[in-house]
């Protein structure tokens, strides 16, 4: 997508928004101009610290994930010793919806940032390991031959094939993680803590300020979609080969 | 020289086993070309992939200077029949990444590298990716890479047979005159009767599985693309089309 399509995209929502709240007239919805005002003038005394918060905790969760999840899927899809080993591990703890772990994992950490970032870290954790893996499988053997009948170590191999070849759909999981970790975040920001952009949310809406709920609500789509472009970024350089012709 | 004596390898598990290439032995001797041609199926890859040390053999030996194939000690240019080329790498990396690997990258002075890709024309292609490139260009890429390692032994999985035959055939004069500067010892298989006249000094015919040599033809007229004419041809090339005939029928 071009960056005039997005902005035409942000355009047309935000039309859509105004035309709505134009016809339902009431504080449940307020207009964009309203909210826009709102933000520009509690942004950085409020909004910002929740906003860093979650931020941090997503960040954080994602690189942990990356660390742990990228040499494991590579293990797998490469070497089938470890497949046989991790594969039964993996298959039934992945379908395990992580949210509803929530309760253990804060039994076992307590309520601060370290169960959610576990949580989270969860989600994206398996995607990544599952994405890699297939992604090896999906070589063909042919690729390898030129540098097996060169003498080509690991090391030559995971830096000349196995971690170009799984870059794309490396970024292609830490997308679809992102969407869920983002909305799993809200959820267990609602819980054990007064920052973050959940706690922010659920806040007003307790205290029936829908501006300012709404302005949380725009806050953390805007954070997602940030996220959302800096992984195209970043897959754009890196996959640049993707991208010809 | 590449040597396999009474060669045997199968695939598959103990009770399915599928052998592929049975007691084959062949001599190649060093600064030579040999064709080797049969039907399909006939373990022509196989004995390449022997050749290369990437497939474990039952039994015999696969050698190269009289020492077991180790990939780890000989310089092995192996081109598959895909080319090889990794889709992630511009044409310069993919042309330099063997010699990467194999710790070359001092012996190899900037002017060869710049005097090979001007041989083969591919000076203007060097930051695109394979994927810009048409397949007579990648096959050029693909031929860069393997001879600018300089290997002790080049094998060739039917490196032209995807290519159509006005650019088969101006690769093969490319590959004929590479080749002539410094005559590495090469097996070449190949599916084109043609092909094997022209680029084999050695023409080895295999029969279907399990793959036997069923032919050893020393071939005088290598290198002579204007053979097609000569009645030694037609006699060559009709014997040859018999014995893959022969050999798929076996």
């Amino acid at each position: 997508m071009k960056g005039i399509d997005k902005l035409l995209g942000v355009v047309a929502l935000i039309a859509l928004w105004w035309l709505l709240s134009a016809i339902v007239s009431r504080p449940l919805l307020p207009s964009p101009l309203k909210v826009a005002q709102n933000i520009s003038s509690i942004f950085f005394q409020s909004i910002f610290v929740h906003m860093t918060h979650s931020l941090f905790r997503i960040l954080l969760s994602l690189v942990l994930a990356i660390i742990v999840g990228l040499p494991l899927g590579v293990m797998m899809g490469y070497f089938p010793h470890a497949e046989r080993v991790l594969a039964p591990i993996v298959y039934l703890a992945y379908p395990v919806p992580k949210i509803a772990l929530l309760p253990i994992v804060m039994l076992a950490l307590g309520v601060g940032d370290a169960s959610k970032i576990v949580i989270l870290f969860l989600i994206v954790f398996f995607q990544i390991v599952i994405a890699v893996r297939d992604a090896i499988h999906a070589i063909p053997d042919e690729t390898f031959y030129p540098l097996l009948s060169l003498g080509a170590s690991f090391c030559d191999i995971f830096v000349n094939v196995l971690w170009p070849a799984s870059l794309p759909k490396f970024f292609t999981s830490l997308r679809v993680a992102m969407a869920t970790a983002i909305s799993v975040l809200f959820f267990t920001e609602t819980f054990g803590t007064i920052h973050g952009m959940g706690y922010f949310i659920m806040d007003a809406w307790l205290r029936v300020s829908y501006v300012e709920m709404y302005s949380g609500i725009v806050v953390l789509s805007a954070m997602g979609l940030a996220l959302f472009m800096m992984i195209d970024v970043i897959e754009h350089r890196a996959c640049r080969w993707q991208y010809v012709k | 020289m590449i040597s396999f004596r009474n060669l045997c390898v199968s695939y598959g598990r103990q009770n399915e086993k599928r052998v592929a290439l049975n007691d084959v032995s062949i001599d190649i001797p060093t600064g030579s070309v040999a064709a080797v041609i049969g039907p399909s199926g006939c373990g022509k890859s196989t004995l390449l992939k022997a050749a290369a040390g990437l497939i474990e053999h039952d039994s015999g030996s696969a050698l190269i200077d009289e020492k077991p194939v180790n990939p780890h000690e000989q310089v092995i240019g192996f081109m598959p029949q895909s080319y090889g080329l990794m889709p992630w790498k511009t044409v310069r990396d993919n042309i330099m990444m063997a010699v990467k690997i194999k710790k070359r990258m001092s012996s190899v002075k900037r002017e060869d590298v710049d005097a090979l890709v001007q041989k083969l024309g591919i000076e203007n292609l060097l930051s695109l990716y394979p994927a810009e490139l048409s397949g007579g260009q990648q096959q050029r890429v693909a031929l860069a890479r393997v001879f600018l390692l300089r290997p002790d032994v080049l094998l060739m999985d039917e490196p032209f047979s995807s290519l159509d035959a006005i650019t088969r055939e101006d690769m093969q004069e490319i590959f004929l005159s590479l080749w002539q500067d410094c005559h590495v010892t090469t097996i070449m298989v190949t599916h084109f009767v043609e092909e094997a006249i022209l680029l084999g000094q050695k023409i080895i015919v295999l029969s279907k599985s399990p793959g036997r040599v069923i032919a050893e033809i020393d071939n005088s007229l290598f290198g002579n693309r204007n053979a097609h004419e000569s009645e030694e041809y037609m006699r060559l090339a009709e014997r040859l089309h018999e014995l893959v005939r022969k050999g798929r029928d076996a």
